[in-house]
């Protein structure tokens, strides 16, 4: 099953970060990468830029209009994911609690949805 | 919540949230200088107790939390000065002041009242009544949380100096009668132009080429500006031109790498493009992309989109210069001036059309800015040299290196008018 972990940091923290500590979070990825290649796990995922450049596509009558990102009225916004293919949720959040953003961000791991009905 | 801190995450900490913290901080205390001190006494606190306790989830609550108690104990055993607290319902109680030693720290006002606080004292160190460069001077302090000697070291100013600065600029704000509060709709306009443009000079005066020796400390002002940027954007998310700012900023700082090598300073044309910042290039273009997808061009857009441009480009030699040439006409639209009309001339004469580049540079020398600004006699020498006249290009040089006050940048051109000289 595939699950997604969602990964949510105030932007404000990522800006006053110091290379350093920059660095540290980079390795922390780095190092989840290498732990779920040696355990065969199969997993995507993309690093995003922050909602400052983001766009908002709507259109609730007619013609869909391009408006800016989120407004930042939410203390933390995405920053990225990943998309990992687990046998249950408790190993998806195993490999989840291994990201650096745990120690000041939120991740929120979902599980994808079956949307076959019966039959 | 670390079990401790080091100094260096502490700092870092007050200076991000010094602006927000003191933005607050003004409004619930209801005056500026009690809020101003009382935050002193709050961050002395800070790093003594988070340097045992660790580094709070938010640290501006915990920062406007205790200034608050701070500046309510000394209006407390100053009974006259007690008129200054606007709000006595906001006197705080022994329970309150265990959430001091606490861990959880509560929110003292909803977001959008943080936003508005943030935006008050933002458009007020930025009032028009001040002089530029002491809205740059209150900027760094109250906003980005410079401490004394840090301003000191950006402005490059003797502390006496910056004591007497810091005073008038206060005083500037009192005399105005500034009223400390957010712009009306229909100033706005004007006045976020006025807050960009001084988010700009901060960003220019760390931008500037380091003089031989000097350290490149004056450029963490180039990653200051460009965090006041985000802290702006976030507040107008729709504003095509804060967005511009940002991107702009973001692209000239994704070169800075490669200026200086080897003690010595290298043009744009002969960086090693290795060196520049790909992650910066890419915030940079995105945010180009969306601020002209909304349609409302402006000059920091269009500079954007001209730094763009280089941030590119494979090679000096790949700048597509009729797209550079072409953006700068639409810079001469919006925002004309003698230095748009020079760098226009340039682009002309490096896409080929150095006739023509000289016929638009000889009237503007007779302009009073061009008089002594060296890139437009550089800009000269090269439009001459390209169009086959190597006396003329090397009398401009000269006249350009003359003008040029940076010892780096003189010695690379000096170095190019004794190339000029030699090869036939």
């Amino acid at each position: 099953m595939k699950f997604v972990c969602l990964i949510y940091e105030a932007e404000e923290i990522m800006e006053s970060m110091n290379a350093e500590e920059r660095a540290a979070v980079m390795a922390g990825h780095r190092a989840l990468h290498e732990r779920l290649a040696k355990d065969g796990i199969e997993w995507s995922g993309l690093p995003l830029l922050p909602t400052s450049s983001a766009v908002s596509i709507r259109g609730r009558s007619g013609a869909p209009e391009v408006t800016d990102g989120p407004f930042a009225e939410t203390t933390e916004q995405l920053a990225g994911f990943y998309a990992l293919e687990c046998e249950t949720l408790e190993q998806a959040v195993e490999y989840a609690k291994l990201l650096p953003e745990v120690a000041y961000g939120t991740i929120e791991v979902r599980s994808e949805a079956d949307l076959t009905g019966p039959g | 919540m670390t079990t401790s801190a080091s100094n260096e995450a502490i700092e870092q900490a007050i200076r991000a949230a010094h602006g927000q913290a003191l933005a607050t901080l003004i409004r619930v205390v209801g005056d500026f200088d009690v809020a101003e001190d009382a935050l002193q006494e709050a961050f002395a606190r800070a790093i003594r107790f988070w340097r045992e306790h660790g580094i709070p989830e938010k640290p501006a609550a915990w920062l406007i939390t205790t200034a608050r108690n701070v500046a309510i104990d000394a209006a407390r055993r100053r009974t006259v000065e007690r008129d200054k607290i606007a709000n006595p319902l906001l006197l705080v109680g022994a329970a309150e002041r265990e959430v001091l030693e606490s861990e959880r720290v509560s929110e003292i006002a909803s977001y959008s009242h943080l936003r508005d606080d943030l935006l008050r004292l933002i458009f007020t160190c930025c009032h028009p009544s001040l002089r530029q460069d002491q809205q740059v001077l209150l900027t760094l302090k109250l906003i980005l949380g410079f401490d004394h000697g840090a301003l000191c070291r950006a402005l490059l100013l003797a502390r006496a100096t910056l004591d007497q600065r810091l005073v008038r600029a206060k005083r500037a704000l009192r005399a105005a009668s500034v009223s400390y509060e957010v712009p009306k709709r229909h100033e706005l306009p004007e006045r976020l132009a006025g807050v960009l443009r001084t988010i700009y000079l901060v960003f220019n005066e760390g931008y500037r080429t380091p003089e031989a020796g000097e350290s490149n400390e004056r450029q963490a002002l180039c990653e200051e500006a460009i965090r006041l940027a985000r802290m702006v954007e976030r507040l107008f998310r729709h504003e095509a031109e804060v967005t511009g700012l940002l991107a702009l900023m973001l692209l000239h700082t994704s070169r800075l790498g490669a200026r200086v090598q080897n003690g010595a300073f290298v043009p744009l044309e002969e960086q090693d493009r290795r060196l520049w910042n790909r992650g910066q290039i890419r915030e940079g273009k995105i945010l180009v992309h969306k601020a002209l997808m909304a349609n409302r061009a402006g000059p920091y857009q269009i500079q954007a989109a001209l730094s763009l441009i280089h941030c590119e480009a494979p090679s000096f030699e790949a700048v597509p210069w009729p797209r550079i040439h072409a953006l700068y006409d639409a810079l001469q639209e919006v925002e004309p001036s003698p230095v748009v009309a020079l760098n226009r001339a340039v682009a002309l004469a490096l896409a080929g059309h150095p006739e023509q580049a000289l016929t638009l540079l000889m009237p503007l020398a007779d302009h009073p800015r061009m008089q002594g600004y060296a890139p437009f006699f550089v800009g000269l020498a090269e439009a001459h040299y390209r169009a086959g006249d190597r006396p003329a290009a090397k009398e401009a040089l000269a006249a350009g290196i003359e003008r040029t006050g940076n010892t780096l940048e003189r010695a690379y051109l000096e170095k190019k008018l004794a190339a000029w000289s030699e090869c036939p």
